[in-house]
């Protein structure tokens, strides 16, 4: 271990970059993310069978089904507070290092390059613009999901519910941008697969930081401090 | 019930002669304490009042699917329909007359009931125009000389409500699909007349008589959602009153066709149903008489009563629409399956590299410009 992390030969100071809430929302989303992902795999496609039993004993379908929507009420939730937080939060309000500004785009380009050239790029304390952009479309594709997940839920309300017409009205636009109902559920699923490649890189690019450029971001979203190179 | 029984049953409502019909009215005039010249007034009113309401029944670019569904109603049976609680003046399939003297009859129809018949529309409307010398828009369908649009735009916009039964109908159905060489159209794109849904592969005639029903007694058309389609009929999900639905619950899958699980009547879920997605009550009335449906059947609904069902549910027996991109055309697993292999591998490549290498650029930061 102590080749691939060695003792700091630069001096480094620790600086504060996360308050609780901001990672106790993030671990909210990673956890209802991971459920999402298992409990929607298994509704799109049910591997796991009950066998030849009589129906009322087992509830295997429906379970999966509520946990699935406790997961995406948990995670519509967290992506909220999280918008709320990025404009009203008293700790850091980071909404403009998410907006695609122009001088945001030139930022993660010139990061995507450091990457490529294999070079450590410029220290930012909180998030890097390629981070920020990134969780940017994370954040709309998980919007996305919210639409459409939602579309497809409220096909089993009785219409005349009030929640039901809520959803209606605020998701029936889905129907209209992908074509139909079944188009709907199709890009819910392919968004999915989206999320997991967005997850990959997300999780890559975190080990980098902290194994390589001995950044510690990953300690960073346990413990909220990461490390700067003292010049 | 036979039909002589009920004829013998309910002998007073079919056989009351004139001079008892005009004595029934005298007593009634005597009740409410009216003049003797009131009399004929009110045999007017009545007669207006019992009039069988008009029907015209067009066949547009269609199978007939839905006029052999039509004959198949048994409460009512169709003598009783079409003849004493309907007159359907104007059928092509069961009518008797023929040529000229059809025209004749539908001309005669709509001058007589104008704004008081119901017109049923079954089949979609062409709207292209055929190649070749004379064609005209519409005449890819051609009924006594008229083209379809011709036709439905003259009998809808004279009729109290126009009907459609039937996907086609409805929404164009099969001969609207891509890439639909005539143009074909529902009967409400085609001639913005807007009309009352039944859809449907064919339509279940338990609903159209139960919409009948609702004009016969109240003189209105039963409320509809946001497509057309009444809602006591297309209101819920198929899926949700689905007699296979304890088994989806459970997670009990037909496998493939022919297997164990189909043979315990499991749910067809897996083999790409399409209930989940259509508003129809095919698992509650059941066809035919409450014969059968689909699903009872061991087959996947294949949403026959949806917009664009053709396009949009297929294929029928894969639970998801392929991804269609420029260039790509895949299952919606395939492309996810390539995309996380993409980000995997240029996570892996870039990640062996900068480990071989990590002597080199540790801790080197860029100069900020």
């Amino acid at each position: 271990m102590a080749s691939i992390i060695p003792t700091p030969k630069i001096p480094k100071q620790v600086v504060r970059v996360r308050n609780a809430t901001n990672r106790v929302l993030h671990w909210l989303v990673f956890f209802a993310v991971i459920d999402l992902l298992i409990t929607g795999y298994y509704i799109g496609n049910p591997i796991l069978a009950y066998g030849q039993g009589e129906a009322y004993q087992a509830t295997i379908m429906a379970d999966i089904r509520f946990y699935h929507f406790i997961g995406a009420m948990v995670l519509d939730i967290c992506i909220m507070l999280r918008v709320y937080l990025a404009f009203f939060s008293l700790y850091h309000r980071d909404w403009h290092e998410l907006m695609p500004t122009p001088g945001n785009l030139k930022g993660a380009f010139g990061i995507i390059k450091s990457y490529l050239t294999f070079r450590k790029p410029p220290f930012f304390r909180y998030v890097d613009p390629f981070d920020g952009m990134m969780f940017l479309v994370l954040q709309l594709l998980m919007a996305l999901q919210l639409f459409t997940g939602f579309q497809i839920y409220v096909h089993g309300l009785a219409p005349d519910y009030w929640w039901a017409r809520v959803i209606h009205f605020g998701t029936d636009w889905t129907l209209w941008a992908f074509g139909s109902a079944q188009h709907v559920r199709m890009v819910h699923h392919l968004v999915q697969w989206i999320v997991v490649s967005g997850i990959i890189l997300h999780v890559y690019i975190q080990v980098i930081k902290t194994v390589i450029w001995e950044d510690g971001h990953i300690s960073a979203i346990f413990g909220g401090y990461k490390y700067k190179n003292m010049e | 019930m036979e039909q002589k029984e009920f004829m013998e049953k309910h002998k007073m409502l079919y056989s009351l002669d004139r001079r008892e019909f005009m004595l029934f009215c005298t007593k009634i005039a005597a009740v409410l304490g009216l003049a003797p010249s009131f009399i004929p007034k009110i045999a007017e009113a009545i007669e207006e009042g019992a009039k069988k309401p008009s029907v015209i029944w067009l066949h547009l670019a269609e199978c007939t699917g839905d006029s052999e569904a039509f004959i198949r109603s048994t409460y009512p049976s169709i003598e009783e329909l079409v003849l004493n609680i309907l007159s359907v003046d104007y059928h092509e399939t069961i009518m008797a007359s023929a040529g000229d003297q059809a025209e004749e009859l539908l001309e005669k129809v709509m001058r007589e009931n104008k704004g008081k018949y119901l017109a049923i529309l079954e089949g979609a409307i062409p709207t292209g125009t055929p190649p070749g010398p004379g064609g005209k828009p519409g005449g890819f369908l051609t009924i006594g000389k008229r083209t379809g649009m011709e036709l439905a735009r003259e009998v809808c916009s004279n009729a109290f409500a126009a009907i459609c039964v039937g996907t086609c109908s409805c929404f164009g159905g099969v001969q609207a699909q891509y890439p639909n060489p005539t143009g074909a159209k529902g009967v409400e794109d085609a001639i913005g007349v807007p009309t009352l849904k039944i859809p449907g592969c064919p339509h279940n005639v338990v609903n159209s008589v139960a919409t009948v029903v609702n004009f016969l007694l109240l003189g209105s058309l039963p409320r509809t959602d946001k497509y057309g389609r009444p809602l006591f009929a297309y209101g819920k999900r198929i899926h949700d009153h689905c007699p296979r639905r304890a088994h989806f619950d459970a997670g009990q899958f037909v496998e493939k066709f022919g297997d164990e699980g189909a043979m315990n009547r499991y749910c067809l879920y897996k083999m790409g149903c399409k209930g989940p997605q259509t508003y129809h009550n095919c698992s509650l009335a059941e066809y035919n008489d409450g014969t059968s449906w689909p699903v009872k059947g061991g087959h996947g609904c294949i949403g026959c009563s949806e917009p664009n069902f053709w396009d949009d549910m297929a294929p029928f027996y894969e639970r998801l629409p392929d991804v269609k991109l420029p260039g790509v055309e895949a299952t919606a697993d395939k492309v996810g399956f390539a995309l996380v292999g993409a980000a995997a591998a240029g996570a892996a490549v870039h990640g062996a590299y900068t480990f071989i290498n990590r002597g080199k650029f540790r801790n080197r930061e860029e100069e900020k410009e």
